[in-house]
């Protein structure tokens, strides 16, 4: 009996201790069913088309395009007068904000790119269309760059995303930035089509984008002879072309809508023709954005998320007005007495700037009669100092009508737009020889679609005054002057910018700050730029 | 567990009656009589003890000793059992066995020897005790009368601070041990009820349930709950049946409570006055280019027409609230059985209108003995907690609403649908706030909560001394939401009015299972007695979400989600799942009952962290050396004497799940825009959510060193504790670079924050009885040093009002100095510039840096949110029947920023609102009223005089009658006739008076946020209550 006992206490002593062993292995191994991570994703075509989509989504943030972007580089812009007057006086904190989120977002695009990049091989998918990813993943990674080295002047070159939140990097010289770029650009060329035949891919990158851009990263390098090869092989090849008035019977709105076409979100219509106004064949990479308000989120949140650009409620003679054109600026375009419209001014000019008087139906026509507002200076609040005229270029006229629209408006940020290649090509080609009969003959094109008259000599003068008129308020400006400040290879300065920028100091103001958050959290390795 | 549920209930029918069956069949017996008599002395003193009770074991015959300590009793045989007994001593029972004559001396009880606590995965004397362990009794709780048991322990224990964060009905209080736990977050500590952890949810379980609550509060203590023991252990035990007849009782009480004082706002008059001073000093500012009239509303004859009206709005929001408890338990048991049932309704309106919370719970305890070697019990308690606070808030605070509402505005208009009046431009042109009463009386916010936390256990003693025990619980949460709100108009300008109505419900169900596992050996061998314990557990939580909204009911009425317009729809979801297994090992042993060791060893796993962090190990030891014995025998004054060491490492695993992977965004979020027509395309890109892989659980190594001496028999009781705490790997988020391509407010978190805690507590107990008299006094003090020791380089973390950053104290009050009032222009020219108004009469701020201008950069540490100590005060009298409590609480050297005053105190408005105000705004000053204690009077406020500054950093040091008891306790004699064992009447005061400089509604602001705490924004203020109540024992 006792025995029995003992044994009847060994076994509950066993299963006592079996009880104890513990859970399984993985017990302690849960999946997170609310969120998905970088572990589970990447993994077929759709999320490859996610994360592409991503990978754009940053271009319209409202760190960049979304308009940081043209609020830094209107207010450095000395073809306007911003309301921010430390902006205006180029004085910038090292922890700006939106310096900050500049940087930031430009980052943001390179991480989205570069984590594509490394999960696309083993992503299983026809290798046609996978060509067509690292195409446009090169590309935006290419783009990214340029503006992270043209504005920034070193950051750090990172192409590799990791997960690693300890990896510290130091700079990158701009010139190796730029040589990644070119290389991001080359290759693009390769995988990219000329045009995408979807219409849901309209927007896209094309071979086109990548040539244009590779051509303006080598003649902001004054490589002058690879930006010619590049751009002419755009010019001569691509699909691309300036938006035309009709030869004959084209009256003086005609000249303007061929020209305001590519900055309103609206086709035009005179009584003479449609203007396509978005991705239309002067369109070379234009950043896409939409009206949210028709679809989501009854709260306004504009830019950030990509739904709508606030050009027009920013800078707009509707909006904040945070910018006002110049005097000087109007005072650029020429008069002219033989123009085939009857028009004594460059109608560039009425395409660009509201002046008093302007009616403004007179650029969009077939709308209800609300738009019937003659300008007239201070018709909102008026933030910047008016020096008599507004900004019309990515002019959105509902705004005008109801104050209480949406502030966000449909209306694409022309990024690169044909009319510049040509004058980039112009440029290039003069550096090469400034008697280059193409490089004349695409500066005459440039003015030909306005209907002024040809020049009959490519001067210095004559692509730094088309460069203005043409491209005024697509902030370029700032990025002309200072390389146009930076003598040639014959020791030629075309134009100082601190003859036009205030405050100006060579040696610093050519790039932004670094943030100092960057800087900081570098711990040592990222220095910041001269002079800041 | 819903069988057990309904044996229970059948069984409390059954045991409800048992009393009035008594009452019936003894009414009947026969009148046999055995006297006896004697007297009763106080072992101790040797004092008569009058008002001592003797009674009749088994019956409930009794008296009460004469004042000279002398009794007489009527025995119904020669062989029954008297039991005497004194409130605070020793109860004796003696068999009569024919004797005629009996004295008894009661000696003071041993329980403050003999008290048993319970230390987790098993119970160990007091005196044995190596740790630092505080209990607080069941009589303490139910001495203060509260709603949750973490409210009554504010004060009584030493190393413990307690905060109430809302004097709004069911509002959580702050608990923290021995400092501030974490750098994030929250650091309250762990709680287990009975064996099980739970997290949340205090509320549930009714303060009359519990018999002990003991608070482990070192590491040496807590390191056998491993990664959740960083902030403390507090151990509930409830109460269990006990051998013998039922024991019915039945607690009552009714409470009236109301707003300690109000604001002193400034009245209609008042109000119109300083708005016609400072529009005509605002006009005369030379800065002023645009000037404002003075609104025509304000005059005297529009006012006149609008009916006078002068409407006081902290009087429209409060109300005198009233409330009740009714608690009714039964306890007992036989040989193999022992049972506990009790059932609590609560109900407490707020004294903000439109507030309240009720309360049911029910608990059943029960044990039984199978053969010799087994027992089996359960646990079940089932609560169910509704509270209304009907504006939830969304037009802000109602208090600080209250404050800045014009006076002019009337409370009702009765042309607006919903029937109140709201800002328009004929009555409140530039004040456009909302009317609060109407907030709280046309919107209806209900969060319902239902709790089941059951749990079964069973014990085996495998061979002597060697048992195994296993416990397997379960804890249920059903959380519901309701919010509607109906159309309604609140005046015509300010967007006060709602146009759609709309029902948001939410509902979240959360489930935890609970096992571990024991196996525990004692055995003693000569002198040398051991204890090893080897535990394993695991749990497993689980929670879902489901929410809704829907908008446009035709009828209001019929105000649920299936009569909204279905075109408004929106649902959502969440779910989650948590799990966590552990190893423990301890040992305690002693030599002699004179040299004692502890030590254990927890291992934790937990689902939290990545793979590689997923365990984690927690080591803790110390000792103990009862020198009495050794060294002081000679002094028979020193009854025990013990010194304590003791040291572990315990972890802090309060971050959410998953924080080691990185997520993708949600799809519907960061769009962009593609094709021709430009269509929104949605994407995914990475991190959402930054992971790191590397992160693990805070890790705090606290030393204790403690001493405990009892004098004087039992007299005199004292405790001291030394504790230094060294908190390392506290998770912060980490700066990270934008290369990492993360969205902003979603950095990764790491360990990389260490912080210091360290203090003494000390707690002293006397006790006494003289004649009718009897009395206990404790005091206790907690002093919290608490310094940041490291963070990640640059990274201070500054919120709105405070800083938290290397060398200071945790969320340090940030914000400028204000240096008084610029008296004069000269003053304002020659000061660092603030700002192109800045004007005489606004705050003058010190230019720290000296750079000549006043700017984020002169931004400093201007208070401290922590107390340097805190107290407690304990008094319990006794005379006769009469029984009396005092408990008084107290913080000293602590800041507040009085946030309330910088939004509704200076004379200046820098909402420019015209908002009503504090009455010391009439102070302002002028040209020709020079003060410093006061801005001048303006509707704007350039200067920013209500930035975060030390204008507003006040004293916070209060001391507080915190309760205030008194209790009649009928003579046995009366109730004998009852069948009524005892009966008590009480009176009870709480909160009845704060003695402290604050100017605020009350001092005591608390916050379980460890950053940005102790900031005053207008919070509820915590009640005055008035009680009386009722506690019977048949």
């Amino acid at each position: 009996m006792k025995t029995l006992q003992y044994s009847f206490a060994k076994a509950r002593l066993i299963l006592a201790l079996l009880v104890l062993a513990g859970c399984g292995e993985d017990y302690l191994y849960l999946e997170n069913k609310n969120a998905v991570t970088t572990g589970n994703f990447y993994r077929t075509e759709r999320d490859a088309s996610d994360a592409l989509i991503a990978a754009y989504s940053p271009l319209g943030w409202r760190g960049f395009n979304g308009n940081t972007f043209q609020f830094l580089f209107y207010s450095l812009d000395d073809r306007l007068i911003h309301e921010n007057a430390q902006y205006e006086l180029y004085i910038f904190k090292a922890d700006d904000g939106r310096v900050g989120s500049l940087y930031y977002d430009l980052f943001k695009g390179v991480y989205r790119c570069n984590i594509l990049l490394q999960h696309l091989p083993d992503i299983p998918m026809a290798e046609e269309t996978k060509k067509l990813y690292y195409g446009q993943l090169h590309f935006l990674r290419g783009f990214y760059y340029f503006y992270l080295a043209s504005i920034f002047n070193a950051p750090p070159l990172v192409t590799y995303a990791t997960e690693d939140p300890n990896i510290k990097y130091g700079n990158t010289p701009q010139h190796q930035i730029y040589d990644f770029v070119e290389n991001e650009f080359r290759s693009a060329i390769d995988e990219l089509p000329w045009l995408w035949t979807k219409p849901e891919d309209i927007g896209r990158a094309t071979r086109g984008a990548a040539l244009a851009m590779l051509g303006k990263t080598y003649l902001y390098q004054q490589v002058w002879d690879s930006a010619s090869y590049y751009l002419k092989i755009l010019i001569d090849q691509g699909p691309h072309d300036l938006m035309m008035p009709p030869e004959s019977n084209a009256d003086s709105v005609d000249y303007v809508y061929a020209y305001l076409c590519n900055f309103s979100p609206f086709d035009l219509k005179s009584s003479q023709k449609t203007y396509k106004a978005e991705n239309n064949k002067e369109s070379v990479f234009s950043v896409q954005f939409n009206d949210g308000f028709t679809t989501w989120g009854h709260y306004w949140n504009p830019g950030w998320q990509n739904d709508g650009s606030l050009f027009s409620a920013y800078f707009g003679i509707n909006g904040w007005r945070n910018v006002v054109p110049t005097r000087k600026m109007a005072e650029q375009y020429e008069s002219v007495t033989n123009h085939p419209a009857g028009l004594k001014k460059d109608p560039r000019f009425y395409a660009s700037i509201f002046s008093p008087g302007d009616i403004i139906d007179q650029w969009y026509p077939n709308k209800p009669d609300y738009y019937l507002v003659p300008f007239k200076i201070g018709i909102h609040n008026l933030t910047a100092i008016s020096q008599g005229y507004g900004l019309k270029k990515y002019c959105y006229p509902v705004h005008l009508a109801n104050p209480a629209a949406p502030f966000q408006d449909p209306n694409n940020w022309r990024s690169l737009r044909f009319s510049d290649v040509l004058l980039m090509f112009a440029e290039a080609e003069y550096h090469l020889n400034p008697s280059s009969s193409e490089g004349l003959a695409a500066l005459n094109r440039v003015r030909a679609r306005a209907g002024m008259p040809a020049l009959s000599a490519l001067t210095k003068e004559a692509i730094i005054h088309e460069r203005d008129v043409e491209l005024a308020f697509e902030c370029l400006r700032f990025f002309d002057l200072v390389r146009w400040g930076k003598p040639d290879e014959k020791n030629v300065v075309w134009a100082k910018p601190e003859d036009y920028i205030t405050n100006f100091v060579p040696g610093r103001s050519e790039f932004l700050p670094i943030p100092i958050s960057e800087i900081n959290v570098m711990e040592g390795m990222l220095k910041q730029n001269p002079g800041w | 567990m819903i069988f057990s549920l309904n044996a229970h209930n059948s069984r409390l029918n059954l045991l409800f009656m048992m009393p009035f069956l008594i009452l019936l069949s003894t009414a009947s017996l026969p009148a046999q009589e055995f006297v006896v008599q004697g007297l009763i002395t106080d072992a101790s003193t040797s004092e008569p003890l009058p008002g001592a009770n003797v009674a009749i074991k088994g019956t409930t015959i009794g008296v009460i000793a004469a004042p000279d300590g002398t009794y007489r009793i009527a025995c119904r045989t020669a062989a029954d059992t008297l039991q005497f007994s004194f409130v605070g001593l020793e109860t004796q029972v003696i068999p009569v066995e024919g004797r005629n004559r009996i004295d008894v001396a009661l000696s003071v009880k041993a329980e403050v020897l003999d008290e048993i606590v319970v230390i987790g995965y098993g119970t160990v004397k007091k005196k044995d005790l190596t740790g630092a362990v505080s209990v607080v009794s069941s009589e303490q709780i139910a001495k203060t009368n509260s709603m949750s048991f973490d409210r009554a322990i504010q004060g009584k224990a030493a190393g413990v601070w307690v905060t109430s964060t809302s004097g709004r009905p069911g509002s959580e209080v702050s608990v923290k041990i021995r400092g501030i736990g974490s750098i994030n977050r929250e650091s309250e500590p762990l709680y287990v009820i009975d064996g099980f952890p739970i997290t949340g949810g205090l509320n549930h379980l009714n303060p009359n349930d519990i018999e002990s609550v003991n608070i482990l509060k070192d590491a040496s203590a807590t390191a056998i709950y491993g990664a959740r023991g960083a902030n403390g252990v507090v151990m509930i035990t409830t109460r269990r049946g006990k051998k013998g007849e039922p024991q019915v009782s039945f607690s009552s009480y009714v409470s009236y409570s109301k707003i300690p004082r109000l604001y002193d706002i400034l009245n209609a008059d008042e109000y119109v006055a300083l708005m016609d001073s400072a529009y005509r000093y605002y006009n005369s500012d030379p800065f002023t280019t645009v000037p404002m009239p003075f609104p025509v509303a304000y005059s005297d004859s529009v006012r006149a027409l609008n009916g006078n009206v002068d409407t006081d709005w902290q009087k429209e929001i409060s109300q005198p609230a009233v409330g009740q408890n009714y608690d009714l338990r039964i306890l007992g048991g036989g040989e193999k059985s022992t049972y506990m049932i009790s059932g609590n309704f609560y109900n407490e309106n707020g004294i903000l209108i439109g507030t309240s919370m009720t309360r049911y719970t029910l608990k059943a305890n029960s044990d039984f003995s199978v053969g010799r070697r087994i027992k089996i019990g359960e646990s079940f308690n089932f609560s169910n907690i509704g509270i209304d606070d009907q504006s939830h808030y969304t037009n802000g605070n109602p208090w600080i609403i209250a404050a800045k509402t014009s006076p002019l505005m009337p409370v009702y208009d009765k042309n607006n649908k919903g029937g109140y009046a709201g800002p328009t431009p004929e009555v409140t042109p530039v004040n456009e706030r909302t009317n609060p009463v109407a907030e709280q009386m046309l919107n209806d916010n209900t969060n319902k909560s239902t709790r089941f936390l059951v749990s079964l256990y069973g014990e085996v003693e495998i061979f002597k001394g060697f048992k195994f025990r296993t416990n397997f619980g379960y804890d249920m949460n059903f959380y519901q939401v309701r919010q509607w709100n109906p159309v309604y108009e609140l005046g015509t300008i300010g967007g006060r009015s709602r146009y759609v109505s709309t029902l948001f419900m939410s509902r979240d169900q959360g489930g935890k299972y609970f096992w571990d596992k024991q196996l525990i050996y004692e055995n003693t061998f000569g002198k040398h007695n051991l204890a090893l314990t080897f535990v394993h557990t695991n749990e497993d939580g689980k929670g879902e979400s489901l929410s809704g909204k829907g908008a446009n009911f035709d009828f209001e009425n019929l105000n649920v989600l299936a009569m909204a317009d279905p075109t408004t729809y929106t649902a959502s979801g969440y779910a989650g799942q948590e799990r966590m297994e552990s190893y423990l090992g301890r040992i305690i042993y002693d030599y002699n009952g004179r040299y004692f060791l502890t030590a254990s060893l927890r291992k934790d796993g937990s689902s939290k962290f990545g793979p590689k962090h997923k365990w984690g190990t927690f080591p803790s030891f110390s000792v103990a050396w009862k020198f009495n014995e050794d060294l002081l025998q000679k002094y028979s004054w020193i009854t025990a004497g013990k010194v304590r060491i003791g040291y572990g490492v315990t972890g802090n695993e309060n971050i959410g799940s998953f924080q080691y992977e990185s997520y993708i965004e949600p799809k519907v979020e960061f769009v962009t825009a593609m094709g021709d027509p430009g269509r929104t395309v949605f994407g995914r890109g990475p991190l959402y959510n930054f992971g790191n892989a590397a992160i693990q659980w805070e890790e705090a190594a606290m030393t204790n060193l403690g001493l405990d001496l009892i004098l004087f028999r039992n007299q005199l009781e004292f405790t001291f504790e030394y504790y230094y705490k060294d908190q390392q790997k506290m998770l912060a988020t980490i700066p990270i670079s934008s290369i990492h391509g993360r969205l902003e407010g979603f950095e990764p978190w790491g360990n990389v924050a260490n912080m210091i805690n360290k203090g003494i507590e000390l707690n002293v107990t006397y006790r006494k009885s003289a004649g009718k008299w009897k009395y206990s006094l404790n005091g206790n003090l907690t002093t919290i040093k608490n310094i940041v020791t490291n963070l990640p380089a640059g990274r201070n973390i500054i919120e709105s009002h405070s800083i938290t950053m290397k060398g200071h104290t945790i969320s340090s009050f940030y914000g400028y100095i204000a240096d008084g009032i610029f008296q004069s222009w000269d003053e304002v020219h020659n000061h660092a510039f603030q700002n192109e108004k800045t004007s005489p009469g606004d705050i003058r701020f010190r230019d720290i840096n000296r750079d000549g201008r006043v700017n984020d950069l002169d931004r400093v540490i201007i208070g401290k949110p922590v107390p340097d100590f805190t107290y407690g005060f304990n008094i319990d009298a006794g005379y006769g029947q009469f029984d009396l409590a005092i408990f008084l609480y107290g913080v000293q050297n602590v800041d507040i920023y009085n946030d309330f005053r910088a939004n509704a105190g200076l004379a200046t408005d820098p909402e420019g609102k015209d908002n009503n105000k504090l009455r010391e705004a009439l102070d302002f000053w002028s040209p020709s009223h020079h003060t410093s204690k006061q801005v001048r009077a303006s509707i704007i406020d350039p200067n920013d005089n209500n930035r975060i500054s030390s204008f507003f950093v006040e004293n916070g040091s209060f001391l507080r009658i915190k309760n205030l008891q008194v209790g009649y306790t009928l003579p046995p004699k009366l109730l004998s006739f009852l069948r009524i064992r005892s009966l008590r009447l009480y009176l009870n005061a709480s909160n009845l008076y704060t003695f402290t400089k604050y100017t605020g509604y009350d001092p005591e602001i608390g916050s379980k946020q460890n950053l940005n705490f102790g900031i005053d924004y207008g919070n509820y203020p915590l009640p005055r209550t008035f009680m009386g109540g009722v506690q019977i024992d048949f």
